[in-house]
């Protein structure tokens, strides 16, 4: 279990396998809607972790990014009709151009600064998207054309489980091998120690432009994929307290961990369907979660988990 | 020829000038020493040669090119490296990872790449995986290769960092006070480990408080007091200067003195 889990085409294998297997246990279609969203929060996710896990960096503001390409994917789509694919690639590309402009004076911050910054940032996105009522509907939201790839309309629950099953697999696999790459250690210098990863040549300036853009057009790809699957979108869905899920299921899940990222996610948005008498503590449990992670598991689940494993077989 | 130069150096903190009008230069080669009084700018001077402060004012250049304000990722593209007083480890990865990021210029940095794990980033990274191992096996820290670097001993860690700079193969290796919180033994461990670097043809600048150490190894000492150079010479006439014995070492300076 501990080698499964330990080494990483062990861990990429059981994520495959729960998600291939896992919708053959599924009774009705309320656990494929829940699925689904778990997915795409657990893209957005595994991107957020590359920055504040691995790169010891933090955004208040990633919900903006996740915004802009459900946006960019709703009105190119809806409203002027491009094909959805190029329309998502139209959303990372502002997505990322943005993450790329704003990237260098924000990651210049530390600490707080750089916590309020991306939350301003966040703030700043979700404000014109509310705003905007002729190109976005505003608070009320808009219709979205359904997702057509390559002439086939995705459409009913086991296509979208595939599409944002397999959209998962392919960002852990990602994410994995970056991170065992001189890039991910590049990144991880920077988070243990900044002018010991410079003297040794990282330009972490670069590498912070670098995994924040990253993790930007990241949550954009899983905001289209949001957009198009829900049909109906409104700027709840880029707002503060979406940016704040976000990073508690990073917290959670587990810090500079790509499996905990994902574990996370899926705790975070299939708890809250689930026990629905809480549906209105849903802030508070927020809030609890992340300061109970805080105090009993610093490093979050997984990581937390496969330390015990790993003590256990000593 | 001179592998450093440095020419009336200065640099100043509000009125406090740690650095002032300072001027040496380093042969290529051997082990040089840069020692003083507590306060007297040895490690104002290697954050300045290391490009971690910028100068006030002056010129260092290395292999003949001025390097002056150059940031601390170009200085290692050129060859220049270092250790720091207070350990400034990635507590967050393993011993060898720590090692194999003082490589990061040797690796192919190709963000798609990486991202697809293409077999031709796997394969630059085999060899200096297998440098990175033969260089904890020379600094002792073969066993705990693949441990959490917060899992490590103090001395440990202080031949860690000696590691993680040698990765990058640098000509010039600045090292700030490795033996420092070491025991006789680490002690010892360290002198062995900076004389058979200087053998392998590493320039290496030492600040270092161990006296003994700095005697027992230097080809060359800069003394440094308020600042400026009071002595410089090798361990004998160094520790012969009255302004040396008056200003710094005393006591300290006719033990070693005696030593055998």
């Amino acid at each position: 279990m501990r080698r499964l889990l330990g080494s990483q085409h062990g861990g990429l294998a059981v994520l495959v396998l729960v998600v291939v297997l896992m919708p053959f246990a599924f009774p009705n279609n309320f656990y494929f809607d829940v699925a689904i969203n778990v997915g795409i929060a657990a893209i957005v996710c595994i991107g957020l972790n590359l920055l504040i896990g691995y790169a010891g960096q933090i955004s208040l503001g990633h919900a903006g990014f996740f915004g802009i390409g459900a946006y960019a994917s709703a009105i190119l789509t809806t409203t002027h009709g491009w094909p959805p694919l190029l329309a998502l690639l139209a959303g990372i590309a502002i997505s990322g151009s943005l993450a790329f402009v704003v990237a260098r004076p924000i990651l210049a911050l530390k600490g707080h600064y750089l916590a309020m910054a991306t939350l301003g940032l966040g703030i700043i996105i979700s404000i014109v998207l509310s705003q905007e009522v002729e190109l976005t509907g505003g608070p009320d939201g808009m219709p979205v054309d359904p997702l057509t790839l390559f002439g086939f309309e995705i459409s009913g629950p086991w296509t979208w489980y595939w599409l944002v099953g397999g959209t998962l697999i392919l960002v852990t696999w990602l994410a994995l091998n970056l991170v065992d790459s001189p890039i991910g250690r590049a990144l991880q210098a920077v988070h243990g120690s900044e002018i010991a990863a410079r003297v040794c040549g990282v330009d972490t300036t670069a590498y912070k432009v670098l995994v924040f853009v990253l993790s930007a057009v990241i949550a954009s790809l899983a905001g289209s994929l949001f957009a198009h699957f829900s049909g109906w979108l409104t700027p709840d869905e880029a707002d503060f307290l979406r940016s704040i899920q976000f990073v508690t299921m990073v917290v959670l899940g587990g810090m500079a961990s790509t499996f905990g990222a994902i574990v996370g996610a899926a705790l975070l948005t299939a708890l809250p369907q689930f026990l629905t008498v809480f549906q209105n503590y849903e802030h508070v449990m927020l809030g609890l979660v992340m300061v109970l992670t805080m105090i009993f598991m610093p490093r979050g689940l997984v990581p937390t988990l496969a330390l015990r494993l790993r003590g256990e077989r000593r | 020829m001179s592998l450093l130069a440095v020419e009336r150096l200065t640099r100043s903190f509000g009125g406090v000038r740690a650095v002032q009008d300072l001027s040496f230069v380093i042969p290529a080669g051997g082990m040089h020493s840069i020692i003083g009084p507590n306060g007297a700018g040895k490690t104002t001077l290697f954050n300045l040669v290391t490009g971690v402060l910028r100068p006030t004012r002056g010129s260092i250049r290395f292999k003949g090119e001025e390097i002056a304000g150059l940031p601390p990722e170009r200085l290692a593209a050129r060859g220049i490296s270092r250790t720091f007083q207070n350990l400034q480890i990635f507590f967050n990865m393993s011993v060898l990872d720590n090692v194999l990021v003082g490589s990061h210029l040797a690796l192919d940095r190709n963000v798609l790449r990486a991202l697809l794990r293409l077999p031709r980033l796997r394969h630059s990274e085999r060899r200096v995986r297998r440098d990175a191992e033969a260089l904890l096996e020379r600094v002792g820290l073969a066993e705990w290769r693949d441990a959490p670097a917060d899992s490590l001993p103090y001395g440990a860690l202080k031949r860690l960092e000696i590691a993680r700079a040698m990765a990058g193969r640098p000509e010039l290796l600045l090292l700030d006070e490795p033996a420092a919180g070491c025991n006789e033994r680490e002690t010892q461990e360290i002198e062995q480990l900076l004389r058979g670097l200087v053998e392998d043809g590493v320039t290496i600048v030492l600040v270092e408080h161990d006296m003994r150490l700095v005697m027992n190894v230097s080809d060359h000492i800069i003394v440094l007091d308020h600042g400026q150079m009071l002595a410089e010479g090798d361990a004998e006439t160094v520790r012969n200067d009255p302004a040396v014995v008056e200003a710094y070492l005393g006591q300290a300076g006719r033990t070693a003195g005696h030593a055998p």
